[in-house]
């Protein structure tokens, strides 16, 4: 069945600047693999060994699939697939607080 | 360069403030196309932490249905660090994915001063840019 | 069960709930009880890896000297596995140390050298570093940098913690070498969507800092900070409070570690209550009070434990 798939910004480099691509599948793993057969590469940002990318949120209409099927989730005619890259970051690693020597910590 | 009003910029300092010291997060929205930051949007931070923040995915799906119907995209994607330097660390730079968006930085580890500083990431390139701040953004 | 020795039996400790303090039945607090290893602390466990690791990479040679920075528990752990494997132990402790640690150390036959008080665990690195540099032959195995320290954690600890709690939303512990936080936390994130990684760590008074830059610490090799998801700063009178609940409500006997590590545990309990979000909470129990019971943490109020504690490594 024919699904609308919404592309990130981010990932049209993959489409050809398309924001939307149209996938074949009845379950979210099954699109994806679809898409990749025409935008090599696109599944591979979405998709690791583990599974859904920690970082990539995918709905399914209007639910994240983390709190469906995952990429198992299934999939009817008229659903859309919406890919979006978490919004997230934090001060983890930065140029100073690599180098800033941690508080004395608990004993060991 | 970034050009921001003063309304915007106070808003994302006494955001970041209220927060502290969990993470503040949110973004500026503007007419796709024109780098204006004219909507302000604090998002709130599902992490709820000091070191690490994150749009509820929930949330974060409803903004850009939103920008999209306003035909409008993120200009500013902002957020603090609540004791390091407003300065992108390797997390910022390896999650930030919107090329086109100014991500501001603003640090409130001193509780007397603030730190807002912006920069351009692109392909996991980090470039700082001037913060302009203006009273009000001109019609161009 | 039964072991061969008593080596043999390290790990494998029971994960117990905690009904009075854990806030509802929607959100929950796990104790990892880590005082249940053969020397009394979750040191064993990385004291056995790092041994082993040694051994098999042939840098640990039969009747080898070990040499250890260690404010204590670390020390015992491989005192114990060095006197049953044939090893010498040399332990470089700050010289505040409660003196039920010292005793247990030369016990189980470690010699102990003693750092200045003011620099803590830190200055002990700095001398046990000097040292080692001019005992070419000695084997410093290094917990601060020792993946194995990591690895313990990796393949022991967090696998247990997932099989007994399925649910865990998230793992507490304190940070010091850093490996209980670094094997526990990659572990679990790779398993558990969403996992909440939390570390506690002390914050001292000025005595016990004295008049030493801060700037002079030290980042532990083993330390990735996006492993992380929080970091508490928990105070002395914290963590003796949270001491006393432990043992008042729950019956656990913990060291004041664990009272800080139970504290921060309790500040992400409340957050998922005020967001209306199930938790299981795990945090580790990483030893007993009886190493503490000379400080006066255990005894008379709150006040007069905290007066006592001062000036000392309470953690």
């Amino acid at each position: 069945m024919a699904i609308e798939v919404r592309i990130p910004t981010i990932l049209r480099t993959y489409t050809g600047g398309e924001k939307a691509v149209t996938g074949d599948g009845s379950t979210l793993a099954d699109v994806l693999v679809d898409l990749d057969s025409r935008h090599p590469g696109l599944r591979e940002r979405i998709v690791d060994e583990k599974g859904l990318r920690r970082f990539v949120n995918v709905y399914v209409n209007d639910e994240d699939v983390r709190f469906m099927g995952g990429l198992g989730t299934g999939l009817k005619d008229g659903d859309t697939v919406t890919v979006l890259p978490a919004v997230a970051g934090g001060s983890a690693d930065g140029p100073e607080a690599a180098s800033a020597p941690l508080p004395l910590g608990f004993g060991s | 360069m970034l050009v921001i009003d003063q309304q915007t910029y106070d808003a994302i300092v006494a955001h970041a403030r209220e927060d502290h010291p969990d993470e503040a997060c949110g973004v500026v929205a503007g007419a796709a196309g024109t780098d204006r930051p004219e909507r302000f949007i604090p998002m709130v931070n599902a992490a709820r932490s000091p070191t690490f923040y994150e749009f509820d995915s929930g949330d974060l799906l409803a903004l850009y249905r939103e920008m999209d119907a306003r035909d409008e995209e993120p200009v500013i994607v902002y957020h603090s660090h609540t004791s390091t330097p407003a300065y992108p660390s390797r997390t910022d730079i390896s999650y930030a994915s919107e090329p086109g968006a100014h991500y501001v930085l603003v640090s409130t580890r001193e509780p007397d001063t603030v730190e807002f500083r912006s920069f351009r990431i692109v392909d996991s390139v980090v470039t700082e840019e001037e913060v302009s701040v203006v009273p009000t953004l001109h019609r161009s | 069960m039964r072991y061969d020795s008593l080596v043999d039996s390290v790990g494998q400790t029971p994960l117990v709930g905690l009904p009075r303090l854990s806030p509802s039945a929607d959100v929950r607090l796990w104790a990892k009880l880590e005082d249940r290893n053969p020397t009394g602390s979750i040191k064993d466990r990385a004291a056995l890896y790092m041994v082993q690791a040694a051994e098999k990479d042939g840098s640990l040679q039969p009747g080898a000297t070990i040499l250890e920075p260690t404010s204590g528990n670390t020390g015992i752990s491989l005192a114990m596995v060095a006197s049953q494997r044939g090893y010498k132990l040399i332990c470089v402790m700050p010289e505040n140390t409660s003196v039920e640690r010292r005793q247990l150390l030369e016990m189980w036959g470690a010699s102990i050298v003693s750092s200045p008080a003011a620099g803590g665990s830190n200055e002990a690195v700095r001398v046990a570093k000097a040292m080692a540099a001019e005992h070419r032959e000695w084997v410093m195995l290094y917990q601060y940098g020792n993946p194995a320290n990591a690895a313990a954690h990796y393949e022991t600890t967090a696998p247990e913690i997932l099989a007994d709690l399925p649910t865990i939303t998230h793992f507490v512990a304190g940070l010091g070498t850093t490996g209980t936080l670094m094997g526990c936390g990659r572990y679990l994130r790779e398993k558990v969507p969403g996992i909440q990684i939390v570390a506690a760590e002390p914050r001292y008074g000025e005595l016990v800092y004295g008049l030493r830059n801060l700037d002079e610490g030290f980042v532990p090799e083993l330390y990735d900070e996006s492993v992380l998801t929080t970091r508490f700063s928990v105070g002395p009178a914290e963590a003796l409070r949270r001491t006393r609940e432990l043992v008042e409500q729950e019956g656990i006997f913990a060291g004041i570690s664990t009272g800080a590590i139970l504290h921060a545990a309790l500040g992400s309990a409340s957050k998922a209550v005020a967001a209306g979000e199930r938790a299981d909470i795990a945090f580790v129990v990483a030893d007993g009070g009886w190493k503490y019971l000379s400080t006066g943490a255990y005894a008379g109020t709150l006040e007069e434990a905290e007066a006592a504690l001062e000036g000392q490594l309470w953690a």
